[in-house]
């Protein structure tokens, strides 16, 4: 069983003039099991800085972060905001690329390619491909290593409205088929509220604000009333949260 | 009803098929047409000056002076010396180069020390590597072969370094968000991106060099197609200077049309699918 146990966590970024900002200022998270957590927060509130922490493309000033599957370290997949494909490879290549079990990775590609309904497009280079094709191909690769943990960043904000509603119920049928555990960052309360299990809220200066369990029967609709329900209430205090920090933003010049 | 005859299934070989890629043949049939229009267009403008200049000799004229040259064994001689130097005096420019170009890729101080020199470089047209040389090496095989590497250098050095600052960074951090090896790395990220300017700037380096070797063998050698030239302006033939100016161009044109177009072609389908 995989967990992610962030603890103490701080960064500070340092500017030219040597000027400190701390952008995540003691996190403590720990997330276990098949366990689908969303990460909300005002913009700048540090949400994909977190994830590139635990990714380990950023490194960290403080605190500890580990990542473990059973006794051995995780293996871990990322779906970036932006699809990120390698343009001079095909579908099927850039799925290869990142495999490190080469045994039947070729299987292991075309089914998850199949689930986000890219099976025929194995061939294509991204070019040839939609905006909302290359983020599905984005969703296959991460989900195609058969990672112990996912991390997903705002995985759907560039696209139009019907195509991440249709790529959020693509997300969730893989999710149910082969769960993980994920650490998802978006800043749509209503999309952490149909995906996830727990929604943990970043406040502005990089600190959590509050964590709210969601425990409603799966898979959701976003019509399903009690959902809309919980999504009205989340909203609601996270609006005032975005107030506050617009509030502070104005209060210190820049 | 039609009785049609079943081809047997073809067995495949080798890596899955794509469907879309243009044939074979039709990968060759291209640049073909390419270099037949400019061989067409060379002809007509040479034709237009046989007519319209006074001491221009004709196509046939000049055709016969190269069967002589090769009969003499004066033609397969020279190009094969002035080819050696070529290609030494190419690949050293290519290692050295790419080396250089790295490093001004990679470093803010190696692009600050070596960008002026570059531009230089870059500006000076190649006779005066041609003429310095001479008078450092006389008419020894170092001149037209260091004239090569001096008049390549400076394209393989901009472009190549061009190439690396274009690596693109959220790339390589995808690789490393999911641990891939360095090598898979250098194979599937950084190669390609840097092989559409690499082809760039052999085709440049390769275009600058046979001008600078030829101009280092009129000058400063006794062999080698800027010789051979130099001879038949020094007797004042005219035929015979046009037919080693035709090998000249004819070989800049088969490299670019026949070797490196396609390879071009090839490393950058990606871009034009
Ligand atoms: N390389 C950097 N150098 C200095 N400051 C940075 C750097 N990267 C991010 N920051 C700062 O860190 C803070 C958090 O950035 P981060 O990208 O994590 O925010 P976010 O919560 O993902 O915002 P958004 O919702 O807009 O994507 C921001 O104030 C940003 O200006
Ligand atoms: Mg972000």
């Amino acid at each position: 069983m995989a967990s992610i146990d962030i603890s103490g966590l701080v960064k500070d970024y340092h500017d030219r003039a040597g000027n400190r900002t701390r952008v995540l200022d003691g996190i403590d998270l720990s997330i276990t099991g098949e366990t689908f957590v969303s990460i909300v927060g005002p913009s700048g509130s540090g949400k994909t800085t977190l994830l590139n922490i635990v990714s380990g493309i950023e490194s960290h000033t403080a605190g500890n972060v580990s990542l473990r599957a059973g006794d051995r370290d995780a293996r871990v997949g990322y779906v970036f905001q932006d699809p990120r494909l390698l343009p001079w490879r095909t579908v099927d290549q850039n799925l290869s690329f990142v495999q490190h079990d080469r045994d039947g990775w070729a299987e292991r590609a075309q089914h998850y390619l199949d689930l986000v309904g890219l099976g025929h497009l194995g061939d294509r280079f991204p070019a040839q491909l939609s905006g909302g094709q290359q983020q599905r191909v984005g969703i296959a690769r991460a989900f195609s290593v058969e990672p112990d943990i996912l991390l997903m960043d705002e995985p759907f904000s560039h696209l139009d409205a019907m195509t991440s509603r249709t790529l959020r119920e693509h997300l969730e049928r893989i999710w149910l088929e082969s769960r993980r555990t994920v650490m998802f960052v978006t800043h749509d309360v209503t999309e952490a509220v149909q995906l996830s299990d727990r929604i943990v809220v970043l406040a502005p200066g990089g600190h959590v604000h509050e964590t709210i369990e969601v425990d409603l029967p799966r898979p959701r609709r976003a019509s399903d009333p009690a959902v809309a329900v919980l999504q009205a209430e989340v909203l609601a205090r996270f609006e005032v949260l975005e107030a506050r920090a617009a509030a502070a933003r104005a209060e210190v010049p820049a | 009803m039609t009785a049609t005859a079943i081809p047997p299934a073809p067995t495949r070989t080798g890596p899955a098929p794509t469907p879309r890629r243009p044939s074979r043949t039709r990968a060759l049939v291209g640049p073909a047409l390419a270099l037949l229009a400019s061989v067409a267009t060379m002809l007509l403008v040479w034709q237009l000056a046989v007519v319209l200049g006074d001491r221009v000799p004709s196509l046939a004229d000049t055709i016969d002076r190269l069967s002589a040259e090769q009969a003499s064994g004066d033609l397969w001689g020279n190009v094969a010396v002035s080819m050696n130097r070529f290609v030494l005096g190419l690949v050293v420019a290519l290692v050295v180069g790419t080396a250089l170009g790295v490093l001004m890729g990679l470093s803010r101080f190696a692009e600050n020390a070596l960008t002026d020199l570059t531009m230089a470089g870059l500006a000076a047209p190649a006779v005066i590597w041609a003429l310095l040389t001479t008078m450092w090496f006389g008419f020894g095989w170092l001149t037209p072969v260091v004239t090569v590497f001096l008049a390549a250098l400076p394209f393989v050095m901009v472009n190549i370094a061009k190439a690396v600052r274009a690596v693109p960074s959220d790339l390589l951090l995808v690789a490393r968000a999911f641990g891939v090896s360095r090598t898979e790395v250098l194979r599937h990220v950084v190669a390609p991106a840097v092989a559409g300017s690499t082809v760039a700037a052999v085709r440049f380096a390769i275009m600058s060099a046979w001008n600078g070797l030829l101009l280092a063998e009129w000058f400063g050698s006794t062999s080698g197609v800027g010789w051979r030239s130099r001879y038949w302006y020094d007797a004042n033939q005219l035929d015979g200077f046009l037919a080693w100016v035709l090998v000249f161009i004819a070989f800049l044109v088969l490299v670019d049309q026949v070797v490196l177009g396609p390879v071009e072609r090839r490393l950058t389908r990606w871009r034009s699918v």
